[in-house]
């Protein structure tokens, strides 16, 4: 697909902020136990990233579905 | 000759160069993980008295993703230059690129071609395509900044995110050696279950995890998508001529790196591949019936 570069900086700045998310929830993190890699706290931003797109791209595709089924339907008319 | 024959030979040539990736996913295998580890060993060999030569042979001793983020840490590059291995990552993986284009990626890699080659067997309408919602470059390179950038905020997070590992306890699994299992992180079980669930078995073409989400992917196919038009760069091309824009090279392309535009007349139509995401599998070439897609250099 064509991507313009305010939807690139849009999806890489937000996918970025994933794996940053993820590092600074250890940083910020009050348990102060440095057991990153056990803590299920740790890979929330992950998921919830992981999560995100996945919201994205099922609504990126009800759009897009939206958007065919309109256009079908114009043509109809005309 | 008859339409169905026309048609019979690229499917052949396909069925041919999936059973020749599935020899080459296990070359990787023997290669990279224990117990054989075998380009470990010789790379040991090669080079006694590094920590290559001194260490158990498996995965984490050609460890594909601590040194692409040591990259931007130039305190790390004497740490890098004393292990041959890991200049393998960000050396060999990416000249080899600049050639080639990413065939580790698309032959090699085990943990890529577990999830693509077992993933066959799923049936496609309980997976979900990554392509045409979202643009998979931004959110490729995206991810790979990222990666880069959490050092500096606290700590290196490519092992925590490394599918190579859940693979290489596979591998000891079937050896009889559970003891990774045992000392299993939450990090590793979420990586396992979104590389080998969400973004594997139930994503058309099996390559979600290797699209978004791997650094080494994303590293090769920078290097080969800013130097493709070099002449020597041998990539996945597609020429107009001949091309009926049937949508066969979409369908079947593995990462999704193939949009095709069809329409009634000739201007309409285009067929665009991503030199960001192709992993130069060359499953398209082998299934294009006009020879359109063609793996090659610049013309």
């Amino acid at each position: 697909m064509k991507v313009d570069g305010r939807s690139a900086a849009l999806f890489g700045g937000g996918a970025g902020a994933v794996f940053v998310a993820a590092a600074v929830a250890r940083f910020v993190c009050p348990a102060g136990c440095q057991s990153c890699e056990t803590c299920v706290a740790s890979v929330a931003p992950m998921g919830a990233g992981l999560l995100t797109l996945g919201g994205v791209m099922v609504a990126g595709r009800a759009g897009r579905r939206r958007r065919a089924d309109d256009e079908a339907q114009r043509n109809g008319e005309d | 000759m008859l339409h169905s024959e026309t048609l019979r030979a690229p499917a052949t040539a396909l069925r041919r160069n999936r059973l020749w990736r599935i020899g080459a996913f296990f070359i990787g295998l023997v290669l990279f993980y224990a117990p054989f580890a075998l380009f470990v060993r010789l790379l040991g060999a090669a080079f006694p008295g590094t920590t290559v030569a001194n260490s158990v042979p498996d995965v984490h001793q050609v460890c594909l993703r601590m040194p692409i983020t040591w990259i931007v840490q130039p305190w790390l590059w004497p740490t890098m230059v004393g292990n041959p291995a890991y200049l393998f990552a960000i050396l060999v993986l990416p000249i080899a690129a600049i050639i080639a284009g990413p065939l580790f990626c698309g032959w090699l890699c085990p943990a890529g071609g577990l999830t693509e080659h077992v993933g066959r067997v799923v049936p496609d309408r309980w997976k979900w395509d990554l392509h045409g919602p979202v643009p998979l470059a931004p959110l490729r390179y995206g991810f790979f900044a990222g990666m880069l950038l959490a050092p500096f905020v606290t700590s290196n997070i490519c092992c925590s995110f490394c599918n190579f590992t859940p693979m290489q306890y596979f591998m000891n699994a079937g050896t009889g050696d559970f003891r990774g299992f045992m000392y299993w992180s939450s990090t590793y079980m979420v990586t396992m279950v979104v590389w080998l669930i969400p973004l594997g078995l139930f994503t058309k073409g099996g390559r979600g995890w290797c699209t978004l989400l791997c650094p080494v992917g994303a590293l090769s196919n920078l290097s080969s998508a800013v130097t493709g038009r070099l002449p020597f760069a041998v990539r996945v091309r597609h020429k107009e001529s001949g091309c009926k824009a049937c949508g066969k090279c979409e369908d079947i392309c593995p990462p999704r790196a193939v949009t095709v535009r069809k329409g009634t007349e000739a201007e309409q139509q285009s067929v665009v591949v991503s030199p960001h995401i192709c992993n130069a599998c060359l499953d398209c070439v082998k299934a294009c019936p006009t020879g359109a897609m063609t793996y090659g250099r610049p013309s």
